[in-house]
């Protein structure tokens, strides 16, 4: 049971499992009593394959989607009116807005004065390195770019809670590292959650403070791996890579060792 | 696509034009009859310059121009409004669609005379027949753009907490607006036709009223000449809302030429 402590954010997710109904009356089971435990400071890694019901899992989450069996609670309010970053799979700016004015949108739905949510915006859009582009329309960037604009949307609201699905997806490899660590060190700096749905097992071994391998159909929670922070300041880029190389060869092994489970 | 600024890509636009102008020159020219039938462009070029110098089809001009412009403004403002009401509640969508759908099979020129009736024989019934032109296409199209907003942009919009309302005036509203852009185009040529009508019934102005009496009188050039007229304030409207459309919304997708994606 969730419970306030020393003002820390906690989120639990427990026995979550969910149907599908066709219109004809098939149904399709997608997930399978998923349990799992997010609190300030944490990056919570959801690995799996793709189509196996990580994107739904995150739309439970973040509340999006309330016809699930289970419960979802957090420590601190109602899922609905705790301030959640989410960042859907696909980048999802408006065309007809400015990568500046995007990024505004949640500040814009939370209702933050104007002075205010510009600063955040500048802030937002120097974390993820397109200040240059504030007055630039999504129609105008490359993929790689609109999903950071996508991440400084996402950021900009400071929330409690970072949602994002497949995050990376369409950045180039120097561009992902660089992001994942700038995701792991918002989460550490500024206190808040992230549960992060991934296929690459360098972005999860990147980000994670923990990661759940999914597997399955319904997909059930085949490992839980604890990674720890492996971004510890004085730690020297070798080292990191190191780190790095050392969590990608773990989960590799919890990932591509574990059977799949018969249908 | 086309590059506008190419010399050569402007005369391959206007060649097939000039062609035909040649065309209709040589073979109406030295015979009274073909003349009569079909005009010829020298015959409508000189009843261009003596009435451009008279000043008076100057006058029908800006009334036809004014009376599709209004029309065209009118008709998309009220459309868009009851496409976004059928949108927002299910519930008048329902119950309006049967009588809009109606309303659609009516072809505008049989309004005509009611609009005489009530509004008599000024500006105002040219106006509200165009507006009723353009109407009926900015409904569909305010409605089946904001039925079609991006699943995810709405997704996001839930994500990120906002509320119903928030969702529809920046999610929604602005995604119908890119739809009722789209049916601009067409809607000024139904503003003309609105427009056309109405002067065609009854008026003492305007490029329809100028065709009119041309046609009583057998006056072919004159009644080409107010066709192209006609032509020429759609083309026009056309450029002024492409470069509208430049200044205000320089995000919206531009068309091109399908063929270079082959």
């Amino acid at each position: 049971m969730p419970n306030e402590t020393d003002g820390r954010f906690e989120l639990r997710a427990t026995g979550i499992s969910k149907t599908f109904r066709s219109p004809d009356g098939a149904s399709l089971r997608v997930l399978e009593d998923v349990s799992v435990r997010v609190a300030s400071g944490e990056t919570v890694c959801f690995l799996g394959s793709s189509g196996c019901g990580k994107t739904t899992l995150l739309n439970i989450l973040a509340g999006l989607d309330g016809d699930y069996a289970g419960v979802v609670k957090n420590n601190i309010m109602s899922n609905r009116s705790l301030r959640i970053g989410y960042m859907p799979q696909s980048a999802a700016l408006l065309p007809w807005r400015t990568v500046a004015a995007n990024v505004r949108l949640g500040l814009e739905f939370m209702q933050v004065p104007k002075g205010a949510a510009d600063a955040r915006v500048q802030e937002a859009l120097h974390e993820v390195g397109l200040e240059q582009f504030s007055s630039t329309y999504p129609m105008q960037l490359s993929g790689g770019m609109c999903q950071r604009a996508a991440l400084a949307r996402t950021l900009a609201v400071q929330p409690q809670l970072l949602v994002l699905d497949e995050p990376l997806a369409h950045l180039d490899f120097v561009s992902r590292r660089g992001l994942a660590i700038k995701v792991q060190q918002h989460v550490r700096n500024n206190g808040c959650a992230a549960i992060v749905a991934t296929h690459s097992i360098e972005e999860a071994a990147v980000m994670a403070t923990r990661v759940i391998v999914l597997r399955g159909r319904p997909a059930r929670v085949e490992t839980v791996l604890q990674v720890g922070d492996h971004h510890d300041a004085g730690e020297t880029g070798i080292q990191v890579c190191k780190t790095v190389g050392e969590l990608f060869d773990r989960i590799t092994n919890a990932f591509g060792t574990a059977p799949e489970p018969s249908k | 696509m086309i590059n506008l600024r190419d010399p050569m890509a402007r005369l391959s636009i206007c060649l097939p034009g000039i062609a035909i102008v040649l065309l209709w020159e040589l073979t109406t020219a030295g015979s009274t009859r073909r003349q009569f039938l079909f005009g010829s462009p020298s015959l409508v070029i000189k009843a261009a310059t003596a009435d451009f110098l008279a000043g008076d089809i100057i006058l029908d001009l800006g009334t036809t121009a004014l009376e599709a412009v209004l029309g065209l403004i009118v008709g998309s403002a009220l459309g868009t409004a009851i496409g976004l009401l059928m949108w927002i509640s299910p519930r008048i969508g329902r119950l309006s669609r049967p009588y809009i759908t109606i309303i659609g099979a009516v072809p505008p020129f049989a309004l005509a005379p009611m609009l005489i009736i009530w509004f008599g024989t000024g500006l105002l019934p040219k106006i509200v027949m165009a507006a009723f032109s353009v109407c009926l296409v900015s409904i569909v199209q305010a409605y089946e753009g904001a039925h079609n907003a991006n699943v995810a942009h709405l997704q996001l919009a839930k994500g990120l907490g906002a509320t119903r309302y928030q969702i529809l005036t920046k999610i929604i509203f602005p995604n119908a607006l890119v739809w009722v852009l789209a049916g601009f185009k067409l809607n000024i040529g139904f503003a003309m036709i609105g427009a056309f009508i109405g002067e065609f019934m009854v008026s003492e102005r305007g490029i329809g009223h100028y065709i009119l009496r041309a046609g009583g009188l057998y006056d072919t050039p004159r009644v080409v000449l107010g066709i192209i007229l006609m032509a020429g304030v759609g083309l026009v409207l056309t450029a002024i809302l492409v470069w509208f459309e430049r200044m205000w919304f320089p995000w919206l997708p531009r068309g091109g030429d399908h063929t270079d994606r082959l």
